[in-house]
């Protein structure tokens, strides 16, 4: 099966530090990709650059077999969704607004079907209450889910999470892995999440890649990351 | 503190109120750059500035120190806040003061440019959505009109009427002395029908809402919401610059028109009760030396500078960089470039009606 994410030598750098280098990575289609790696090593500059919102220094990035800087790649945004580290909501708009923006953008549907849209995606992660809310009344770990509801308005074949369940409860975190395996089942969605929850790990990714410093470490399943003998992951494993 | 042989033997509480002292003892020493050995044994507590003080000696001596009589508690703390600078350290070049102005001056050059580019898809994206409302969100452009014109009628009304009066009452005295008092009308018409009105109007906008473009998008900037447009496909140009183009187009005529005319009213205020013309000689005098070319010229102004203020607040709005204390810089920048580039605009166009 062709990877739904192609990466080749992949180089980015702010001004002349370099945050990732020697990128080469296939992400499976239909799957769930942990990102894993402690705090400053490059996952979100990963993601970004993936999306293009940070230009590359070196190499290439095909998404759906699309390079994502020739003009084809710019239809296929409709079909990406992104989960900001810090939510990203529009701060004008309350929450069911914005996750009306891409539907009506992007869709034809009658205001009725995507009121209905917005209610199920609210439904999904639990803010059903919360459609009226600004994002400014809402708590950290609600943000977040608003920002996913957002993501999946469109029901994308590709969604990134940059840590979804960061400030969640362990209740409401586990409610969220769940939704997402329920997407990647029943629509076939692709899925690439930031964390650093292993237990959410183990729990739904069936490929986890490891960075450090800019390096990819490691790639495979959980169980081959946990006999791994890489001095890194040992110690990211032990301590958490 | 003392050094003997080789060894520097500290004593007593080595904390940030102690520190300094023995800092200043150590510095004077010429012995520094040879000490072997940090003898600890009569220090009984020690801070994080202590171990800083540590490092120092270690690292300034030429050989490499060992620590003696290091009690457990002390050792422990040592341990959480010794660091070796580490050679990843990512030392930032401050440019200094002529690598500065270098830089401004090259910016400048490029901000122009990229300036141009800009207003080339602001144009593009406004003319092609004019008719169809599909890429904005309803109501847009009237919730813009309301902040940009409906909600500064206030200030640029009284602000106009107080030139209109100051200019009136300004040349009245002069007018006076010649006898010459009907020309009141012609002077105050001309220069707020063709200059006073436009810039006037054009510098508030740009004061209240050129800075309210600014942060506004800067702050999306920063908080990732631009991002988050593109994600999801959107063009933030055709989102949220066209319909502040779009109503600044419609409200800076609107403005400027009404600025006028309450200037030439504070100009008949004051003939009629200052030089005691009747109100109908004035307003007579008026039609006839205005001419429809004056309108055209005003109002055409006021159009050029409502496009150079959307486009300069949006630019910055932009260009942010940083958190943010960076929105605050941006709008700053932006003000002042708007009401540069009203100014100089002013002065070409008076040039370009010379001719
Ligand atoms: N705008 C920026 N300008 C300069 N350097 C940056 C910028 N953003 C990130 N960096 C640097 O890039 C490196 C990677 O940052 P990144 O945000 O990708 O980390 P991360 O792996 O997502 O960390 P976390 O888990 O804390 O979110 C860091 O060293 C950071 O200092
Ligand atoms: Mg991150």
């Amino acid at each position: 099966m062709e990877p739904i994410i192609e990466i080749n030598d992949l180089e980015v750098k702010y001004g002349d530090f370099t945050v990732l280098e020697d990128i080469n990575l296939m992400i499976p289609e239909g799957k769930i990709t942990a990102i894993l790696g402690g705090s400053g090593c490059g996952k979100t500059t990963l993601i970004k650059s993936l999306l293009q919102l940070q230009p590359i220094a070196q190499g290439s990035i095909k998404i759906f077999q699309t390079d994502v800087d020739s003009s084809d790649f710019r239809n296929q945004l409709t079909k990406i969704g992104m989960v900001f580290q810090n939510g990203a909501l529009l701060n004008s708009l309350s929450v069911a607004e914005n996750i009306s923006i891409p539907l009506k953008q992007h869709t034809n549907l009658p205001d009725k079907i995507i009121n209905q849209i917005i209610d199920a995606k609210l439904n999904l992660v639990n803010l059903e209450e919360s459609g009226s809310l600004l994002p400014s009344e809402l708590s950290g770990g609600m943000k977040k889910r608003a920002a996913v509801a957002r993501a999946i308005a469109l029901d994308p074949r590709l969604l990134f999470c940059d840590e979804p369940s960061a400030g969640l409860d362990p209740i409401t975190s586990a409610s969220l892995d769940n939704l997402l395996v329920k997407l990647k089942q029943q629509l076939e969605m692709t899925i690439v999440i930031v964390t650093h929850e292993l237990s959410s790990v183990r729990r739904i990714a069936d490929n986890i890649v490891f960075l450090h410093d800019g390096r990819i470490l490691f790639q495979g399943s959980y169980e081959q990351i946990q006999h791994s003998n890489i001095g890194e992951i040992i110690q990211f494993f032990s301590s958490n | 503190m003392k050094i003997i042989n080789a060894t520097i033997y500290l004593s007593g509480p080595l904390t940030k109120d102690t520190v300094g002292r023995i800092y200043d003892d150590y510095r004077q020493s010429s012995e520094k750059n040879s000490i072997e050995r940090i003898d600890l044994k009569e220090v009984y507590r020690i801070d994080s500035a202590g171990v800083a003080f540590l490092d120092i000696i270690k690292s300034e001596s030429e050989l490499i120190p060992e620590l003696q009589n290091v009690s457990p508690e002390i050792k422990e703390t040592i341990k959480t806040f010794s660091v070796q600078k580490s050679e990843k350290y990512r030392e930032k070049q401050r440019p200094n003061f002529f690598e500065n102005l270098g830089e401004n001056f090259f910016t400048s050059g490029n901000n122009f440019i990229s300036g141009l580019y800009l207003s080339a898809d602001v144009f593009y994206w406004s003319l092609h959505d004019l008719f169809t409302g599909k890429h904005r969100r309803k109501g847009s452009i009237i919730q813009q009109s309301v902040l940009i014109g409906v909600n500064a009628v206030g200030i640029i009304g009284l602000l106009s009427f107080i030139l209109g009066l100051i200019l009136a009452l300004q040349s009245s005295a002069q007018l006076r002395q010649l006898g010459a008092n009907i020309y009141i009308a012609d002077l105050v018409g001309i220069s707020m029908v063709r200059e006073m009105g436009p810039m006037m109007t054009a510098i508030i906008v740009a004061g209240r809402s050129g800075s309210a473009f600014t942060s506004e998008i800067a702050t999306m900037k920063i908080s990732e919401e631009l991002d988050a447009l593109r994600t999801m496909s959107i063009n933030p140009i055709r989102f949220l610059v066209v319909p502040k183009f779009l109503a600044m187009t419609i409200c800076m005529p609107l403005l400027v028109t009404m600025a006028t005319f309450l200037g030439i009213f504070a100009g008949l205020l004051v003939a009629v009760y200052y030089l005691n013309l009747s109100a109908v000689a004035y307003i007579n005098e008026m039609f006839n030396f205005l001419t429809l070319k004056d309108q055209v010229i005003g109002l055409s102004k006021s159009v050029f500078f409502a496009w150079v203020i959307v486009i300069i607040g949006i630019y910055f709005g932009f260009k942010v960089t940083g958190g943010a204390e960076g929105v605050g810089k941006v709008t700053t920048k932006s003000v002042v470039a708007s009401v540069f580039a009203v100014i100089v605009l002013d002065a070409l166009f008076s040039l370009f009606y010379m001719i």
